[in-house]
């Protein structure tokens, strides 16, 4: 099966600024030192996903999955290393960052999905299936100020799940929303990953990487631990 | 580095035109949705300011031009629509943290967003003057149409330019936007919005017309009062200016985004 992604050598390091004045800049430039620590977040990653593959990424908090889940993205660049990216990524972390609370559920539809690089004719195709998808009904026409957290996440998600994409970047995303809307949210992914979808999946729900995963990586100390089998990998996890 | 990618850059963000639209509109919306005449305060925004700035400089302060009300009124809306552009877009990258942090695009079309959306309101403020001509000073406004639309290009490819550097700056320096309000009160009278540019001597003229704006707004009033061609040496300085300020622009604008996601 073809590769949608692949990781080579990836290393990333966050500069950690002492202080970020004018003053300190230029005593540093003279004293020829730079003015920040370097902080490495992740070192030496590999890894390659196949189209229809579920990679599941478990580890510690600041163990660095959220930075690889950016530096795919592309939202951070990394230092050094290459991602092979074949196809369109898109990301479902945080998923009502997009909405503006002064515009109607339908105006936000158009904003979010063309943060995903939607264009018009794309978005009025899906619109349908999108307003479905939330069960928003009449809500749709109101300004998001009055909607509930619940209702936000569900607008996202349904405009960020039906974004056609190779691979597709889950980040913790479903602890929102109530049982009935968070079951449907696990069909829908298995679903475009039968249609051959890659997706990368950060979690801590356990349970839930064993489920939908076809293999996992435990990330921590900013490397790659073990990588494998979901259920393996998980049981390592809960032992560390 | 830069030839090469250049090209796919213009490319993405072209891809991203849905996105610009999108941003323009959550731009006046943020600004008039909200009041209770809505987007009406568009047209009243200008209207007033124009009526404002005629009164004062037709009663109050006479100065020994022809109708100076539309001798002003033709480059203080082109000053405004700049200097806005540039004062709005600076921020426009670290405003909009949230998305850039979450989300990938390219991160260009927020200041390109920006500056657009000041061209809306702009094109407003000369729409409404145009009317005016053609109402009270029997002017054809015709004619002049393909010339303008030229020289809103210029400008609004020398502003993007700027605001590429602006905002991708500000988000390592937030002094930008406070050292910009000066730079922009100097570039003010640097360029000519309440004089012509007849009034600056002979011999500073080569180095004041490598201001970009001094060649774009009397262009505008070549074009608006003696209905002119705007086929000046200014005007040829200023567009290939701001071509250059453009390409510079999306150069600085890769470089500094590569930490920009880390930084905000």
């Amino acid at each position: 099966m073809s590769i949608v992604l692949k990781v080579e050598n990836l290393h990333k390091n966050f500069r950690v600024y002492h202080d970020r004045k004018i003053k300190q800049a230029l005593v540093s430039f003279v004293k020829r030192r730079p003015s920040y620590t370097t902080l490495e977040a992740l070192k030496d990653i590999n890894f390659e996903v196949k189209k229809g593959e579920c990679l599941g990424i478990i580890g510690p908090n600041g163990s660095g999955k959220s930075t690889l889940l950016k530096l795919l993205a592309g939202i951070l660049y990394p230092d050094k290393g290459t991602i092979y990216k074949n196809g369109k990524i898109s990301t479902l972390i945080e998923l009502n960052a997009g909405l503006h609370e002064d515009l109607t559920g339908i105006e936000n539809i158009y904003l979010n999905a063309a943060l995903y690089g939607l264009i018009k004719r794309q978005i009025k195709e899906r619109l349908g299936a999108i307003i479905d998808f939330s069960e928003l009904g009449s809500f749709i026409d109101t300004q998001t100020r009055f909607y509930s957290d619940g209702m936000r996440a569900r607008l996202g998600f349904s405009v960020a799940i039906h974004v056609n994409a190779d691979t597709l970047l889950v980040d913790e995303v479903l602890a929102v929303g109530d049982e009935h809307f968070r079951n449907k949210c696990y069909e829908r992914i298995s679903e475009l990953k039968r249609n051959g979808t890659a997706i990368i999946y950060v979690s801590h729900d356990m349970e839930s990487i064993k489920r939908i995963c076809d293999s996992a990586i435990f990330l921590c100390g900013s490397s790659v631990v073990v990588r494998g089998d979901p259920a393996m990998v998980v049981e390592k996890y809960i032992k560390v | 580095m830069a030839s090469p990618s250049i090209i796919p850059k213009i490319k993405e963000i072209f891809n991203y035109r849905q996105l610009i639209s999108s941003l323009v509109f959550r731009d006046l919306a943020d600004r008039y949705k909200r009041s209770s005449l809505g987007f009406l305060w568009a047209v009243i925004e200008p209207l007033g300011f124009m009526a404002i700035y005629t009164v004062v400089f037709s009663i109050i302060i006479r100065l020994n031009i022809e109708d100076y009300p539309v001798f002003l009124l033709c480059g203080i809306l082109p000053w405004i629509y700049f200097s806005k552009s540039l004062i709005y877009s600076t921020e426009s990258i670290t405003k909009d943290s949230h998305l850039v942090k979450k989300i990938y695009f390219p991160r260009e079309v927020l200041p390109i967003s920006s500056v657009l959306a000041r061209l809306v309101n702009f094109v407003i403020s000369l729409i409404i003057l145009e009317v005016f001509l053609v109402l009270f000073r029997n002017v054809h406004a015709a004619a002049a149409l393909f010339w303008i639309i030229v020289v809103i290009l210029v400008q609004t490819i020398f502003s993007i330019g700027l605001a590429l550097i602006l905002s991708s700056l500000n988000v390592y320096f937030q002094d930008v936007k406070l050292i910009l309000e000066f730079v922009a009160l100097i570039w003010f009278y640097a360029t000519p919005v309440f004089y012509p540019i007849s009034m600056v001597p002979e011999k500073l003229r080569p180095f004041y017309i490598l201001n970009p704006m001094a060649g774009i707004i009397s262009s505008y009033r070549n074009i608006i009062l003696e209905n002119r061609a705007p086929a000046n040496a200014e005007f040829y300085v200023a567009a290939l200016l701001s071509f250059l300020t453009l390409f510079t622009g999306i150069f600085v604008f890769e470089k500094l985004n590569r930490r920009i996601g880390e930084l905000i």
